[in-house]
């Protein structure tokens, strides 16, 4: 059983984050927490797993208990003795490189012998059928892959408690379903899971308990009907499964692919014929995590050097450079293209005479005038983005790229973004978002392409689906 | 025993390491340059044997180009504008070998046989951890720097001035490398890492026979090389 006994954290002084939450979890029960960007779910589940007082520097008062064990001024490794966690963005949070020793890290850390190893493996693999990812290099796979290596690893670590933080926000549709097939078997198994997400659809059928965070606060505990009616107005994501809309095919006459070749390391590629896109539109570009979407970015902005690729713009052919100079990116993580030391710097960083009103009124239109002068990597991640963006708009690229721009977003947020890009959208430019989030998409894009329909065979080690025990 | 690619031609950390120290002699007391290519040879056939195709193309190559970097020696009699310019190139060559070394060993040991062989050797969890965690460092960073790189070039940053090359690249750069070491260090310490019970190893450390044809043809290349010299 875990208790949260008026629990309140704060950041520094007088930052207060978590305000006298209340919560029992019984054994076995699956809680899900849910709420807008910064209402405290995260704080919640990093106070669970103690990351918020090592690595955070945040101060607490009330009680954490796991059983009846305080959690207060014990060590990091205790805590995970008891309890595992899968973080959001599973790329950056794993130890070891091989994927097979990465399962077993845990169980040599706590001093099992060989053969305890061994059989858990065996249980884990009876249960998950992973085992074309075992023995594999954590840097070949795709995000959907090694979201489900974490899970499969915090079954093998035998803790009773699983905290998840928004495990679904960089995964795809397919590897959504897994998860939650996994969790199921989670469940079923008797594990405590403790969830924080905003996208709510694939948890509604598995949660015991709806609790909604607000301003740190357990605000309403929620039934199913109550969230499937009002999740809008709680600032949630769509709480049954969105499909991508059927859009006409604007395929336009201007920037025009007449072959793009890319060959990846599995045996796979990707080969698109004769697409063309028309000025003014936004497209959108899916496909399942590893379908090659990124690779798709990096060929058409003329960064890739490896594809073969023959592009045309109004008849004229786009080499390589000239695709990299009509071209801007907006990456899915904004801190590898923030460079300078002031927010004013940053966008006029690669633009040549820049005129100051026009600086002006970007700044203003992305209510960034009042942050021109502050570092843009003491910004906050929202705010960093739109840095990101006011560079591109500034820029005036012909082509501008977005790559999974609300991964991890709430509604709220994510309607923004929506509505700065279709803002950004003129006669003289065509609009690239590489996407899952179809909400997002039905909500953005004129116009859709599926990359799986150009992948040239499947690659080996796929999963499909696991059996729902 | 569970799909862990087998590593029968991939010496353990301990030699590799040892190799790294021995040719860390060839800084003070330079060999003769004939062996000098035998060294760079050996890496890259133990890279190639490895499925290090390009590194084991791009470690000659290198080489081949700071073979012909004339020796302090004999730059010093060389004009001294031509001098300022091959110093620089000239102390790459000094230190080439422990660096490839190095890369070498950096680029085909894991984490896990890293701890291992450190366990081993009985070096105190206080040092190892570190170790094993900036080992883990490398990857990710070379990961990263790529995005960023991209970042730089389509933002159509091509500075000619290396200050100021150095100077945008960097704030990115320390951001994400600080990100990167809390990341790594969180998922070691939520695994237990510092738990201080007897851990167990699932890799055991072995000494196969290419560690002992590793550290012999290095040793007698060096050793030889020293004494000839003399």
């Amino acid at each position: 059983m875990l208790t949260l006994e008026n629990l309140s954290l704060f950041y520094e002084q007088d930052k207060k984050v978590l305000d006298d939450i209340n919560l029992i979890v019984a054994d076995g029960e699956c809680v899900l927490l849910t709420g807008e960007s910064g209402s405290g779910k995260s704080s919640i589940i990093n106070s669970i797993n103690g990351l918020a007082f090592e690595y955070e520097n945040a101060k607490f008062s009330g009680s954490i208990k796991v059983d009846n064990k305080d959690l207060k001024g014990m060590e990091l490794y205790e805590i995970s003795l008891m309890i595992s966690s899968v973080f959001q963005n599973p790329k950056t949070h794993f130890f070891n490189v091989d994927t097979t020793l990465e399962l077993l890290f845990y169980l040599e850390n706590i001093g099992l012998d060989r053969k305890e190893m061994e059989s858990r493996m065996e249980d884990m693999l009876k249960i998950f059928p992973i085992k074309h990812l075992l023995g594999r290099s954590i840097f070949d796979l795709s995000g959907g892959e090694k979201q489900i290596l974490c899970v499969a690893a915090c079954y093998i670590s035998g803790c009773k408690i699983i905290v998840l933080d928004e495990p679904s926000s960089n995964l795809d549709d397919k590897y959504i379903d897994i998860l939650k097939e996994m969790l199921h078997i989670l469940k079923n198994k008797g594990i405590t899971l403790i969830i924080a997400e905003h996208r709510i659809y694939y948890l509604t059928d598995l949660a015991d308990r709806i609790i909604l965070i607000r301003k740190g606060e357990l605000f309403k505990e929620l039934t199913k009907d109550e969230l499937l009616n009002s999740e809008r107005q709680l600032g949630l994501r769509s709480a049954i499964k969105t499909v991508l809309k059927a859009q006409s095919k604007l395929f336009g006459n201007d920037l025009n692919i007449k072959k793009l070749e890319y060959n990846f390391k599995d045996g796979s590629g990707l080969k698109i014929e004769d697409i063309s896109f028309g000025l003014g539109n936004i497209y959108g570009i899916t496909g399942k995590n590893g379908c090659g979407k990124s690779t798709f970015i990096r060929v058409m902005t003329g960064l890739d050097d490896k594809g073969k690729s023959e592009i045309t713009f109004n008849g004229k052919i786009l080499n390589k450079k000239d695709r990299l100079k009509n071209s801007s990116l907006v990456m899915q993580d904004v801190n590898h293209q923030l460079f300078t030391d002031s927010v004013e710097e940053e966008i006029k960083l690669g633009v040549k005479d820049l005129p100051q009103d026009r600086l002006d009124k970007v700044l203003f239109g992305l209510e960034l005038t009042e942050l021109k002068d502050r570092h843009p990597m003491s910004l906050s991640g929202g705010q960093k983005q739109r840095v990101a963006i006011a560079s591109v708009l500034c820029k005036n690229s012909r082509f501008i790229f977005f790559d999974e721009p609300t991964s991890g977003m709430d509604y709220k947020n994510m309607i923004r973004i929506s509505k700065l890009i279709k803002e950004m959208s003129t006669k003289d430019n065509i609009i690239f978002i590489v996407s899952h989030d179809n909400e997002f998409l039905n909500e953005t894009a004129d116009s859709i392409l599926c990359l799986e329909e150009f992948k040239i065979q499947e690659s080996k080690n796929e999963i499909n689906k696991i059996i729902y025990y | 025993m569970y799909y862990i690619n087998d590593k029968r031609l991939n010496p353990n950390p301990i030699t590799k390491f040892f190799v790294v120290v021995l040719l860390g002699f060839t800084v003070v007391h330079s060999i003769n340059q004939y062996l000098e290519v035998a060294v760079v040879l050996a890496i890259s056939i133990m890279y190639l044997i490895n499925g290090f195709r390009r590194e084991a193309i791009k470690n000659i190559l290198v080489f081949g180009v700071l073979f012909f970097v004339p020796s302090f020696s004999a730059l010093a009699k060389l004009p001294i504008f031509i001098m300022m310019m091959l110093s620089l190139p000239a102390i790459c060559r000094m230190f080439y070998l422990p660096f490839a070394a190095g890369k070498f060993m950096i680029k085909t040991s894991d984490v896990g046989s890293i701890i291992s062989s450190m366990d081993a050797l009985k070096i105190p969890k206080e040092v190892s951890v570190p170790i094993a965690v900036m080992f883990r460092f490398f990857p990710s960073f070379a990961e990263e720097k790529n995005n960023i790189m991209m970042a730089m070039r389509i933002r159509g940053i091509e500075t000619k001035n290396p200050v100021k090359y150095l100077e945008y690249i960097a704030v990115p750069l320390l951001i994400i490398s600080s990100n990167i070491a809390d990341d790594i260090a969180k998922a070691a310490e939520t695994k237990c890492i510092a738990n201080p019970v007897k851990k167990t190893r699932y890799i055991k450390v072995k000494i196969h026979l290419i560690d002992f044809i590793y550290a012999f043809t290095m040793t007698i290349i060096v050793v030889g090389g020293l004494i000839c010299l003399r």
